[in-house]
């Protein structure tokens, strides 16, 4: 009894010692949250996400953190929407964050940031493409990643663009077909593409969609073959491609170009499958890595190497560099607003203007205003163009931006 | 040309469907079995067939010597210890029970196998021989002739030899084939092998065409379900002809309608057959009733 008591005097005591000194702590900080997948089917990718921002902090931080005060992040796990949801509601109702950032998986994004929107907390998306998360006019929901029909956009921008010089045609000489799977991710981009036709205005010779579950794809393959086009813009899974590419070059289709846009076409099993035949022959458009030509990317080096050294590996995937890109825009945005009152937030993000040259990927960030379609969307968001060879992917477009020693090539 | 080409290919992706569904039939039609697992044999299989390729370095049609024997073996094994006690069982048991057991290899594989889809990376197997216009690939070609010798042989065996008798015979009357002295154990452990091995030849001949992961079954195996049906249950003759029928309207109706409406077209075509002849192209009226033909 006496043990207990005197346990219990003890803890009195050591909370009125650091409770002061805990909220002494809290004065000069600034609280945060983020949301990503840390557990669950997408942890992989959901972790790597959330180490680009966690970088941005600490440079930030070495830096002397913001409005003077350093930055801490409140993590919340979301291994699905569900958890998503909730976790949010915590960010945002029992630490009380005025952000948060966020998160890879789409939908966890769609689902975080609605509540995120209820609670006039500001929803950083760095990373997840669903076009929909912009959509929705959603006033405090902002993303400094480009979008899946960005993809798209890319896909027939670089078509038309690098990849046309390159074979030597005018742009509007250039007979493009696009084929795409028709589940969610295949339909955006297919719908990018479409838009930036009409933009351009150019006809695209073949738009077509394939269930990628499909056992055979040689009635689309005929298909495409009887348009006879340069290029084709294809997205599409990794099974599905590989089918593609097979039975075209069963039936002897001859283009100068593929032109994914991630999806399956960038995975190792597609180059173990395909072998040689894919080398520089199938471009695609994505994410850049690490690989970026660090003269164009600068302090990419400096990034990869802080990344080794904080969290004890190489880095595991490419999502890091555009978190920790997106995140750094956010602090220029808390700078400028002075406040972490959510209207001056708001304000300062719709006045973001940063030129593509202060920017590690080098694309700027300029936000929809509200009125627009998209409203909160990085406008000036774009996608890096990477082709196989020698059985890497290698950056290839913007050409700047090229892996060292690497430049586009066609057959 | 194109016409011909287009055709062409459907007649080949046709064999593949075929072959597939050829075992289907047999141990539906024997052993009265609506056999659920039926692609994961096929997913067996074509593992079988991958790993001697990048394990033992063995060609694919090479190895066919062993996972054809392989495979037959599987076969006994499964109709032994899952089947056979519940034989007697209503078939909803059964369907249960082949249903269960196609979750627990899909979930076998992907322990040991994970998710990864693995390919055969084999020049062969992209050999196309030029005539004229037309392009007509050497893998295909095979799976194709494949699936009609194997019709043929199966139904040559059911036809006339003595084990194939006693198949037959069991599959129209159980009871008097066995006052006749037939063991039924043995004819549908046999069948089911035999069954199971056709699928073994099956997923071996197509492994150098496409892709393994744990559930590839599952895309082919609706098909084949499709294909049997059409065909009439039970009926080799029927399978081949269905398998045809199928591919080669998803061949012309993807080229010349939409990719995309494909499926749609070979199921309006498969619900029109029902409705004209429920018991398939080639089934006898009561075929489902009676057995094997």
């Amino acid at each position: 009894m006496r043990i207990l008591k005197s346990a219990l005097l003890m803890t009195a005591l050591a909370a009125l010692l650091i409770a002061p000194l805990g909220s002494a702590m809290a004065a000069d900080e600034i609280k945060l949250g983020t949301i990503f997948s840390r557990t669950g089917p997408l942890a992989n990718l959901g972790l790597d996400s959330w180490r680009g921002a966690e970088l941005a902090r600490i440079v930030q931080n070495q830096k002397g953190g913001l409005l003077g005060k350093k930055i801490v992040f409140i993590n919340g796990d979301a291994p699905n929407p569900k958890a998503a949801v909730s976790e949010t509601e915590r960010l945002c109702t029992v630490e009380k964050v005025p952000v948060i950032l966020g998160s890879f998986s789409s939908s966890i994004s769609l689902a975080a940031s609605a509540k995120a929107n209820q609670h006039k907390v500001i929803y950083w998306e760095m990373g997840a493409v669903g076009d929909k998360i912009t959509e929705r006019g959603l006033k405090y929901v902002f993303r400094t990643s480009p979008t899946g029909s960005d993809l798209g956009r890319d896909q027939l921008r670089f078509a038309l663009g690098e990849l046309a010089i390159k074979i030597g045609k005018k742009p509007a000489q250039m007979k493009v077909a696009s084929i795409y799977e028709d589940s969610a991710y295949g339909t955006a981009c297919a719908a990018g593409i479409r838009d930036q036709a009409k933009k351009m205005g150019v006809k695209l010779a073949v738009d077509e969609a394939y269930n990628h579950k499909a056992t055979d794809l040689s009635s689309l393959v005929m298909r495409v073959k009887a348009a006879n086009p340069d290029v084709i813009l294809e997205s599409s899974y990794e099974n599905d491609a590989i089918m593609f590419f097979r039975q075209a070059q069963e039936a002897g289709l001859k283009i100068r170009q593929y032109v994914g846009s991630g999806g399956g076409m960038n995975q190792p099993g597609y180059k173990k499958a395909l072998g040689n035949a894919i080398n520089g022959y199938v471009c695609n458009v994505g994410y850049p890595g690490y690989n970026l030509n660090p003269a164009y990317a600068k302090g990419i080096k400096e990034l990869e190497a802080l990344y080794t050294k904080t969290f004890g590996e190489k880095p595991t995937s490419v999502f890091s560099v555009i978190n920790y890109m997106g995140a750094m825009a956010l602090w220029d945005v808390i700078n400028r607003a002075g406040s972490l009152k959510p209207e001056a937030l708001v304000k300062a993000a719709l006045a973001t203007n940063i030129p593509g040259d202060k920017t590690i990927l080098r694309y700027g960030i300029k936000f929809a205003g509200p009125g627009s379609k998209n409203m909160g969307q990085n406008v000036l968001a774009s996608y890096f163009i990477s082709q196989w060879q020698g059985g890497q992917l290698q950056i290839v477009s913007p050409a700047g931006a090229a892996t060292p020693g690497h430049s586009l090539q066609v057959k | 040309m194109v016409f011909l080409q287009v055709l062409i290919n459907g007649l080949f992706l046709g064999g593949v469907y075929a072959l597939i569904s050829l075992g289907l039939t047999l141990i539906f039609g024997v052993v009265r079995v609506i056999n659920f697992a039926h692609g994961e044999i096929l997913m067996i299989s074509m593992y079988a067939s991958f790993f001697c390729f990048s394990v033992l370095g063995l060609n694919p049609y090479l190895s066919l010597i062993i996972v054809i024997p392989g495979m037959f073996l599987v076969g006994i094994l499964i109709d032994q210890v899952i089947i056979r006690p519940i034989r007697n069982a209503p078939s909803y048991m059964q369907i249960f029970a082949t249903v269960g057991l196609s979750v627990v290899l899909i979930n076998l594989a992907l322990v040991f196998f994970s998710g990864d889809y693995r390919s055969i990376n084999l020049a062969f197997a992209k050999q196309v021989v030029h005539m004229g216009d037309i392009g007509i690939s050497l893998s295909r070609f095979i799976v194709f002739i494949s699936a009609i010798v194997v019709a043929w042989l199966v139904w040559l065996f059911l036809d006339k030899t003595d084990m194939g008798k006693q198949i037959r015979a069991i599959a129209q009357d159980r009871d008097a084939a066995r006052l006749m002295g037939i063991n039924p154990n043995k004819i549908y452990m046999i069948t089911f092998g035999i069954g199971s091995a056709m699928v073994g030849l099956a997923g071996g001949l197509i492994m150098p065409l496409y892709y393994v992961f744990p559930s590839v079954g599952a895309y082919f195996v609706l098909t084949a379900f499709v294909v049997v049906v059409l065909g009439g249950l039970g009926n080799m003759v029927g399978a081949l002809l269905g398998g045809l029928i199928i591919g080669v309207i998803d061949s012309l109706s993807g080229f010349y309608l939409d990719p995309a409406l494909k499926e749609m077209v070979y199921f309006v075509v498969f619900l029109g057959v029902l409705l004209f002849r429920p018991s398939g192209l080639m089934g006898m009226i009561g075929a489902e009733e009676m057995g094997l033909k």
